[in-house]
């Protein structure tokens, strides 16, 4: 049936008369317009209403994909015009009193009566007249609502609700992309770190370090991923990626390396070559060897008992050094005083390599741990910090070499906690004390209980205790801090056998400042782990 | 428009009630039937009656000249039945002085009913004496031309089953009748009515139900009828949706119609539309008044190709699509009924 249900206008609209509608008629006719507008604003909510739903949804299902913000915004917008458009379209529609009258008989069933009275309407036409009593006797005892029933439509109604549902589980379920990296949030996290890593890098290559442009670009590189990183895990990965890298900086020997410089250090910090001086171990050794022709014989020759003790200290962990001693004391001890002087100037030279070297390791370590906090933060894993601050990066001060109690100020970053629920949070640039660690502090963590117990199981050196193998030169190093502060030098007196102790007498104690200094230095967490196992296989022995 | 008679619309209904119950105390369970003859004899139009014999056709054209008074007259179409046998002829007569002169003699169209039975029998010269006292109301014999008496109905039967040494009404004559009428077979109720009646020794007396006059008044009240301009837009698509080449034709107009309703079922429908009215008391036409005429007004008009004669396909099943598909005028405002 290719008619059915087609809407033909008449195309014989009916010319206006100068006819008298009746009274009757008139308000009728009111009230059917009246009634028209609502039918249509009706049906054209109902009509269109599905495609408002689908746009609706549309708009959700964009937010959802891309974590874009404004869809509620556009929604509401949406929803304000189409309504907005549906009144005054209502409001702006034509409706003759032909198209009222035909309405109303149709929705009457009136049988054409009172668009046949607007047609005919002669005073003096019997017929006429009769059309025109029947038509004002409809108007008269009709209901506008029931000639112009406003209809239901299921279907719609139904798609309307189908839409409207599906919008809003878009809007409240998560986004479709797990990875934040593409919202606001992430993208000023990354970008809040990726500033931080390049202050870092600015910092760096400040520094008298052996690395340093090396450092410095793989920070900046790592900076500019972290910004171009499309995804969190594409940062992350960016992070592990460099972790690695930077691995592949370290020396092996790098501890062994510091040890012994740091012992040089140590060492001529408490009995300077240089009588009166608190010079650095390597402008001792130059100092030394341009006064070496004003030494008496006496003093050449403790001098080269000296190096010699020197040499053998060095040996294992700088070589050179040692190599360069060893060399001096041999010129001495032959009266060449040129060669020796040569020798420690060289020795001179290797000290400060080997502290440019130990530093560049140093801040290897420290950048590996500031990329671990970062990466922490951004992946929402890291523990809560309690407002501690996480481990800073410290970009350690210009501690001195062999200075006691020396402090050097960091720079790093500083989160306010990460959630137990993963998200980020306060992601913002600290600063933080990179203090060494003075005095007697010994590196170390324990969270076990009872380290006391009596368990006489194995024997410790403990420097509070005088003994045989006092005279070493104990050397602590702050894990968390930064160079320079090698700050610890104890010297004793001891007697035989009274310094090696069972564990279990000195271990409570130990645990106890090895937990303070983990609290309160900022040691690489690789570093935290090493300190805390190895106490904790203490702890068990001990039981 | 003028002032048709005093009498109120209600009493011309009363009449119309009249002549159908006094032509229903002769024709027995037709009221369908009779209605339409009445319609049709109110907007002057022919009627062609198509059923089996023995249905009461010929009864109820007299019964209806009985009902309303006027004159009727039978003609038995037959093969060998001349033009001049409807519509009279000259004959040379010689008066008392011995003087010859032709004189006319009137044939059976001279009449207010003439029943033309089975007309389908007499060969088409023979109908074509017809056409022009349809069409024109008078005759024209030996170049003068005479006036038929008013009202003329020619109400005309076929037989649909005998069409052995028949000649089909060609469609120009076909299109001269307003309706054609099928009469259907009684049923059992109305066949036991109809036995009582007619083997009793005594048909019902048919009592006479309207003056002649009042019956021209009436029909010259019809065409007066008001009609409102959507419901002659109604009848227009209507008509446009039966041609197949039109852009409103139904898928069975297309397949099963050559040739659509002309303007003559228009005008047929709105008469017919506007007769009804008047019988029915109302002062207008409605859109069930042409629904009510589209059937007997296009069913003959609608020529039907050989698929629709192969495939059984009458034309009131065609129009019945027609009017289905096609609605009334509406407003064309959405939400509006």
């Amino acid at each position: 049936m290719p008619n059915a249900g087609t809407v033909r206008p008449p195309t014989c609209v009916y010319q206006a008369r100068d006819q008298a509608l009746s009274e009757t008629r008139r308000r009728f006719f009111k009230q059917i317009r009246r009634r028209i507008r609502f039918a249509w604003l009706t049906a054209t909510a109902q009509q269109l209403g599905p495609y408002l739903g689908l746009l609706l949804v549309l708009l959700f299902f964009v937010d959802w994909l891309t974590a874009w913000d404004d869809a509620a915004l556009f929604s509401l917008a949406a929803v304000g015009g189409f309504v907005f458009a549906l009144v005054v379209g209502s409001l702006s529609l034509r409706i003759t009193d032909w198209d009222a009258s035909r309405a109303a008989e149709r929705g009457l069933h009136a049988r054409d009566a009172l668009t046949t009275a607007l047609e005919f309407n002669d005073p003096e036409d019997e017929v006429h007249q009769a059309i025109q009593r029947e038509a004002d006797s409809i108007a008269a005892s009709s209901d506008a609502a029931v000639a112009i029933p406003v209809e239901p439509r299921p279907d719609r109604l139904r798609q309307v609700a189908l839409a409207a549902a599906a919008a809003l589980v878009l809007a409240f379920i998560p986004p479709f992309s797990d990875t934040p990296a593409l919202s606001v949030d992430v993208q000023t996290a990354l970008e809040k770190e990726a500033e931080q890593l390049e202050q870092i890098a600015d910092a760096i290559e400040a520094q008298d370090l052996e690395n340093k442009e090396e450092l410095a670009e793989e920070l900046r590189r790592l900076a500019e991923e972290l910004r171009t990183a499309q995804t969190l895990e594409e940062a992350l990965e960016a992070l592990e990626k460099s972790e690695k890298r930077l691995d592949a900086l370290k020396d092996p020997n790098a501890l062994a390396q510091k040890a012994a410089v740091q012992g040089l250090a140590s060492d001529l910090a408490l009995r300077p070559l240089v009588d009166g001086t608190s010079l650095d171990a390597s402008t001792q050794l130059e100092e030394l060897a341009k006064e070496l022709d004003q030494l008496s014989e006496p003093e050449l020759r403790a001098l080269q008992d000296r190096l010699g003790e020197l040499a053998a200290s060095q040996a294992a962990g700088n070589p050179d050094l040692a190599s360069q001693l060893s060399e001096a004391a041999s010129a001495l001890q032959s009266g060449n005083l040129a060669a020796a002087s040569q020798a420690l100037s060289d020795a001179a030279a290797s000290q400060t390599q080997g502290v440019s070297q130990a530093r560049g390791q140093q801040a290897i370590s420290e950048v590996q741990g500031a990329l671990a906090a970062v990466s922490s933060r951004l992946s929402g894993e890291g523990t809560p910090t309690e407002g501690n601050g996480g481990a800073g990066e410290g970009q350690g001060g210009e501690g001195q070499e062999g200075s006691q109690g020396g402090a050097g100020q960091g720079q790093g970053g500083q989160s306010g906690g990460a959630s137990p629920g993963g998200e980020i949070s306060d992601v913002a640039p600290g600063s933080g004390d990179a203090s060494g660690q003075g005095g007697q502090g010994t590196v170390g963590t324990g969270e076990g209980d009872d380290h006391g117990t009596e368990v006489d199981t194995s024997s410790v050196y403990d420097p509070a205790v005088t003994g045989p193998a006092a005279d070493l030169l104990q050397v602590h190093i702050s894990g968390g801090g930064t160079l320079g502060d090698v700050t610890a030098l104890k010297d004793t007196e001891t007697q035989e056998g009274e310094a090696i102790v069972p564990y279990a007498t000195v271990l409570p104690q130990y645990l106890n400042e090895a937990a303070d200094a983990l609290a309160a230095l900022r040691l690489p967490p690789g570093m935290r782990t090493i300190v805390q196992s190895y106490f904790d296989r203490l702890a068990q022995a001990a039981q | 428009m003028t002032q048709p008679t005093q009498k109120s619309l209600a009493q011309y209904a009363a009449t119309a009630k009249e002549i159908e119950s006094a032509v229903a105390k002769r024709i027995a369970g037709q009221p369908e039937l009779i209605r339409q003859t009445l319609v049709s004899l109110l907007a002057e139009g022919h009627v062609l009656l198509e059923g089996v014999p023995g249905l009461g056709k010929t009864e109820l054209v007299k019964a209806f000249a009985a009902a309303v008074g006027v004159d009727f007259a039978r003609v038995q179409f037959t093969p060998d039945l001349m033009p001049a046998d409807i519509v009279g002829t000259q004959v040379l007569e010689q008066d008392e002085e011995g003087r010859r002169h032709f004189q006319y003699h009137p044939g059976p169209v001279f009449t207010n009913f003439l029943l033309a039975d089975e007309i389908n029998r007499a060969t088409p010269k023979t109908q074509a004496a017809l056409l022009e006292a349809m069409q024109e109301r008078q005759v024209t014999v030996a170049g003068e031309s005479r006036e038929l008496p008013k009202p003329f109905l020619v109400l005309a039967t076929q037989n649909p089953i005998e069409l052995e040494g028949t000649y089909p009404l060609p469609e120009a004559q076909l299109d001269r009748f307003m309706f054609k009428v099928t009469v259907n077979p009684p049923s059992a109720d109305v066949l036991e009515e109809i036995v009582r009646r007619t083997t009793s020794g005594s048909l019902p007396e048919v009592p006479l139900a309207a003056d002649l006059e009042t019956i021209r008044t009436m029909i010259a009240l019809t065409p007066t009828v008001p009609i409102a301009a959507h419901l002659i837009r109604y009848v227009s698509e209507l008509v446009e949706t039966t041609h197949p080449e039109g852009n409103t034709a139904t898928p069975s107009v297309k397949r099963y119609v050559r040739w659509g309703a002309s303007p003559r079922g228009a005008q047929a429908m709105v008469l017919a539309a506007k007769a009804a009215a008047v019988v029915d008391g109302r002062p207008h036409v409605t859109a069930e008044d042409i629904r009510w005429a589209a059937r007997p007004a296009l069913r003959h008009r609608l020529v039907l190709g050989y698929e629709a004669t192969a495939e059984g396909i009458r034309s009131d099943v065609i129009l019945s699509e027609v009017i289905e598909s096609t609605p009334e005028p509406k407003v064309d405002i959405r939400g509006a009924p």
